[in-house]
């Protein structure tokens, strides 16, 4: 599972609008001062110590002018690398960009009815300060995020060296109305004739991603890496607000209002974020709240449900493929990466809630339904018990509302935790973020449990079950309270067992033993078989070993001659084999099988029998119990009494009771 | 949304190679373009790829947008160029306007030929610099062949060599994009994947010549630069650039007292018919007979959690009948990927049993402690539960035998007797050994 603390390359929204009273203009960014990271020319000296010759070439041409420079240099460089403040330092290494000095553009009608700042030079900080994006100058950005009309109401992606420009723009239909389907433009404008304001004629929400290291999407393209962006967050957005601004001009009010918020705020001398601050405030305007709370959300992979007037939008990027999930692991196509992507549910995991619901999803509209469901929803049930005990169909029901909560990041699918705690949990290899910090927040949550390095210590020396740490019965409550913690934050997982089925040497040796008495035996006793007489043993009246596999064919009832052939050629190398696919043996694997029944109770051979088709080394035992409605302690039985035949993987022993 | 299309290589195929300029009078045209018609056309067949007029303002764009790569997408296609702006006086409106752009399909995968079109506008603009390369009527014609040579080459041998003016030669070739290196470590092993050796060629640089022979899959990083005298800093970035280009990979240490786990992975590798009939001739030594997968797929099975490879060894009988290379065995496993590595963590906890509530201070911060006599009082700082035991191991030089003793005695435990000797141990008091 991802933990939300996972940070995005996301690092501004910027809402660009066009009207006649201030031409195209970036109305409001988040956050104030966007930046994307430093971009190098050539590789930094090595990080570790000396230098590396990856910059020698660099170095020979700049070599510096005697010995006490040099070590002054790299007296330097090594300080720098020490506190990562090189950025600013080390100019030389950074990636050179085009500076064009900037020209006189025209003026804004807004700028020049503002009033004049304090003093010029505090006044041309400012206009640098509101008037310059990630080393654009606004108005500049601003023109070139309006594309041609012929480029609207559709994706818009623009990659400007390192800075990626996603959104999906929009404007006013040719005569100047406002449209979308099946919703009709308020009908006169005399309803409110008081408020008589300019409206926009295009809008652009556009989110400025920091291209991040190839790396990151090396199984795809940029664009597609680019597509969750675009379909998760500014076309649903866009959406929402272009359905308020055909409807209730919510896009024209909010950007008259912001701008003339940003006028009165720089009017008085504030910076830019001070305008930013008061726009987002409890008192300010809801559009530049929205923009907030998705940035928020978005650049630290998180989710937000934001408001566009009556309309709720939900908003996050969707989950990220688990590496770690043993399904069989599809290509990863479009639709997964754009609409994300949620684990297989079945019907024997459960559902671990990993944040209270406040908001019940509004998937269900059944409020009476939500509530019991919430009320019974425990991560020791499975989702089939759910549905029994809820009299709800799996399929219909339990999983749509599973999916939602999982893919909106409010639970995680676990397998189930049994009460008795007797499954065996290990931790997971990632420990994110610093093990120091669970420590912390485990002694604090747990006050009376050992030390939580003492409880991963315990649990992975060797694969026990998690309730040989539980020193009595009666703090049992407690350790699955804890159990629960420590899956929440993934830093445990069950540990699957599965079972493969083995005939071992000893095995094929007795059934051919016991199929050479069985032969003899009807040898001496040809009277009561049904054979021919003209079989050719009989013929000699002596019979060795060699002669018993070349004349078995009488004994059985004639069979094919591929079979007889092959069964010859396994059974001559008497080694141990393994039965890849026990419900689909052969027919000699059919015999290795019946051998092993062989003395068994007949109720032990028929669970057995039930269960074998499972015994494939890829079904898990909670899968095996649901499948076959087999009872654990019948389980455990049968595989205690197969023990020779049976290797539990990965490698686990009946005695440590993994089941 | 569309289907990804399948592509037909791992490069993407250049749709279309157009030249535009921005004229004082017409404004942003297309002067010239390979294959003829395919951007804008003036006739009626072919049909454009797209209409040139909604792109026109990212192809020859404002002023802020000159100099840079700059890629634009229409609903099927991307276009990549770096638009030039050269301000002199020689030219109507003091400046000239130019960029040489690249058409892909919408899907492609861009990464390898950005720097291919960064290259193609800088030369052109130094060729324009020099000799008025582009704007001079005598050598204009000889844009539409470049474009087509550039079109011809790059989509059918990657690379292409063109001369432009007597001292200037445009020179591109497309390398695949790899991702960066993951770091080296001085205790990690590289394993070579192919024949590194028949690479190497007499030009090729003598610390990598040098540090590639004693690659070997059992030497580390800090052996390596040790038994090859070379800087240990140039032996990690060799080792990096082995890494870059998918030649070796990196294991652990083998030592007898690492752990050992199967992965999930296990299920589908385990009757694999590559895994199954590779395993049994990789790890036998040449002279025996290989043992049945059966038996080698018990021995995987016995890896487990805290059971050392000396522990698995004596259970498995490997070390008597010498009919299997445990270590070679080991490796197969982590290079298929369905074994993994248990590492050792050791975070100092306060103190051993039931803390007194609420006075927990986190493991190895903010606990004065002395350390016992012969332990390196560095060690204590590194036990936060972040380094792991080859890692410490490493620092200091000792065996995981050692390495134990000392925390022993940090913990405050008695070191193990006779029978406890060998065994794996978690708890030592005060220092508690996560294994994961």
């Amino acid at each position: 599972m991802s933990s939300p603390a996972v940070a995005t390359p996301l690092i501004a929204l910027l809402l660009v609008t066009t009207s006649s009273t201030l031409g195209t203009s970036i109305i409001f960014r988040y956050p104030p001062y966007p930046s994307s990271s430093a971009r190098l020319m050539r590789p930094l000296p090595y990080r570790q110590g000396a230098r590396h010759g990856l910059d020698g070439m660099y170095q020979a041409s700049h070599l510096p002018s005697d010995e006490e420079e040099e070590e002054a240099e790299e007296e330097q460089v090594r300080e720098m690398e020490a506190s990562g403040r090189w950025v600013e330092e080390q100019v030389e290494y950074l990636f050179p960009r085009p500076i064009w000095e900037s020209r006189p553009t025209t003026p804004l009608s807004t700028r020049s009815s503002s009033r004049p700042p304090p003093s010029p030079k505090l006044g041309t900080k400012l206009k640098k300060d509101y008037d310059t994006v990630l080393s654009f100058s606004s108005a500049t950005l601003a023109e070139i995020l309006e594309p041609a009309r012929e480029l609207c109401y559709q994706k818009f992606e623009l990659v400007v060296d390192d800075l990626a420009f996603v959104g999906h723009p929009v404007c006013v239909a040719r005569d100047g109305v406002w449209r979308m389907d099946n919703i009709a433009p308020p009908s006169s404008p005399r309803n409110e004739p008081t408020e008589k304001r300019e409206r926009i004629s295009f809008f652009h929400l556009v989110l400025v991603l920091d291209r991040p290291d190839p790396a990151s999407y090396h199984s795809a393209d940029l664009s597609s890496f680019l597509a969750p962006y675009h379909a998760q967050v500014a076309f649903k957005l866009t959406a929402g607000l272009v359905h308020e601004e055909v409807r209730a001009e919510y896009v024209s009010k909010h950007c008259a209002r912001l701008a003339e918020m940003q006028e009165r705020v720089r009017g008085k001398g504030g910076w830019y974020d001070q305008f930013c601050d008061e726009a987002t405030g409890e008192a300010g305007d809801e559009l530049a709240r929205v923009m907030r709370e998705v940035f928020e959300a978005v650049s630290r992979d998180g989710s937000a449900r934001v408001r566009i007037n009556h309309i709720v939008v939900d908003v996050q990027l969707p989950p990220a493929d688990d590496e770690d999930e043993e399904d069989e692991s599809e290509n990863l196509d479009l639709e997964k990466t754009v609409y994300g992507w949620v684990p297989r549910l079945r019907p024997w995991s459960a559902l671990l809630m990993l944040e209270e619901v406040d908001e019940l999803p509004e998937e269900v509209e059944d409020q009476e339904f939500r509530q019991r469901f919430f009320d019974t929803l425990e991560p020791t049930l499975s989702l089939s018990d759910m549905s029994n005990l809820l009299d709800l169909d799996l399929w219909a029901d339990v999983y749509p509302l599973a999916r939602a909560l999982i893919y909106t990041r409010k639970a995680k699918l676990v397998d189930v935790v049994r009460e008795n705690l007797k499954s065996v949990y290990y931790p997971t290899s990632s420990v994110e973020p610093c093990p120091a910090d669970h420590f912390h927040d485990f002694s604090r949550a747990f006050p009376t449990l050992p030390h939580l390095a003492t409880i991963l210590s315990s649990l992975s020396l060797s694969p026990v079950p998690f309730s040989s740490i539980v020193p009595a019965s009666k703090d049992r409550p407690l350790y699955l309270e804890a159990l629960i913690w420590l899956l929440k934050r993934n830093l445990l997982q069950m540990m699957h067992v599965r079972v493969r089925l083995i005939a071992p040497q000893e095995l094929k040796e007795s059934f051919a033993l016991h199929r050479a008495r069985k032969l003899s035996m009807t040898m001496t006793e040809p009277t009561s078989s049904s054979y021919s007489p003209e079989t050719p043993f009989l013929a000699n009246g002596l019979l060795s070993p060699m002669l018993l596999q070349r004349t078995r064919l009488p004994v059985h009832q004639p069979g094919s001659e591929e079979d007889s052939s092959s069964d010859q050629e396994q059974e001559e190398e008497l080694v141990p084999g393994v039965i890849v696919d026990p419900g689909r043996a052969s027919k000699i694997e059919r015999r290795w099988l019946d051998e092993m029944n062989r003395g068994k109770e007949q109720r032990v051979v028929d669970l057995f029998e039930r269960l074998l088709p499972y015994f494939d080394g890829k079904t898990t035992v909670d899968e095996i119990l649901y499948r076959t409605e087999v009872g654990r302690r019948d389980l455990r039985e049968v595989l205690h009494l197969y023990d020779p035949y049976v290797s539990l993987e990965p490698g686990t022993e009946l005695s440590n009771n993994p089941i | 949304m569309r289907p990804t299309e399948p592509d037909e290589s791992f490069l993407p195929r250049i749709q279309a190679v157009f030249y535009a300029v921005f004229d004082p009078s017409k404004g942003p045209k297309v002067a010239y373009q390979v294959p003829e018609g395919l951007v804008a056309s003036r006739y009626a067949p072919p049909v454009p790829l797209f209409d040139f007029n909604d792109v026109s303002e990212f192809v020859i764009p404002k002023t802020q947008l000159c100099n840079r790569l700059v890629i634009c997408t229409t609903p099927t296609h991307k276009i990549a160029g770096f638009p030039v702006l050269l301000e002199h006086s020689r030219y109507t409106r003091n400046e000239f306007r130019f960029n040489c752009c690249f058409v892909f399909k919408r899907n492609a995968d861009l990464g390898c030929l950005e720097p291919v079109v960064r290259k193609v506008g800088r030369v052109l603009t130094e060729c324009e610099q020099d000799s008025l390369f582009l704007s001079s009527p005598l050598t204009a014609g000889r844009i539409y062949p470049l474009l087509e040579q550039l079109y011809e080459d790059l989509n059918s041998y990657s690379e292409s060599s063109i001369p432009l003016t007597p001292h200037t030669t445009l020179d591109l070739k497309i390398f695949p994009f790899y991702p960066n290196p993951s770091r080296v470590r001085d205790w990690d092993v590289p394993v070579a994947l192919v024949d590194i050796r028949s690479k190497l060629d007499g030009s090729s640089d003598v610390t990598m010549v040098r540090v590639v022979q004693w690659v070997d899959g059992v030497r580390c990083v800090g052996r390596i630069a040790e038994e090859a005298d070379v800087d240990l800093d140039w032996v990690r970035g060799c080792v990096e650039h082995l890494l870059y280009y998918q030649h070796v990979m990196l294991l652990d240490l083998f030592s007898p007292s690492n752990i050992y786990m199967l992965t999930p992975a296990f299920k589908y590798l385990a009757m694999d018919p590559v895994v199954t009939s590779e395993c049994p001739v990789y790890v036998t030594p040449p002279t025996k007979t290989p043992l049945p997968w059966s038996t080698l797929l018990r021995f995987y099975n016995r890896f487990k959690p805290g059971k050392t490879v000396a522990e698995w060894a004596d259970e498995c009988g490997v070390w008597d009948e010498v009919t299997l290379d445990a270590c070679r065995f080991i490796t197969f496993g982590v290079i298929k990927g369905f074994l993994r590595r248990v590492e050792r963590y050791p975070p100092r906890s306060p103190s051993p049993g039931v803390v007194t509530p609420g006075t927990t201070p986190p493991a190895g911060v903010g606990v004065s402690f002395a350390p016992p006599a012969q332990v390196p009082t560095e060690l204590l700082q590194l036990l936060d539960g972040t380094h792991s035991g080859d890692e410490l191991c490493w620092m200091f030089g000792v065996s995981w035998e050692d390495m134990e003793a000392w925390l022993a005695r940090i913990g405050g435990v008695p070191l193990g007797g006779k029978e406890e000797h060998g065994r794996t141990r978690a708890d030592l008091g005060r220092v508690r050994i996560m294994f994961r």
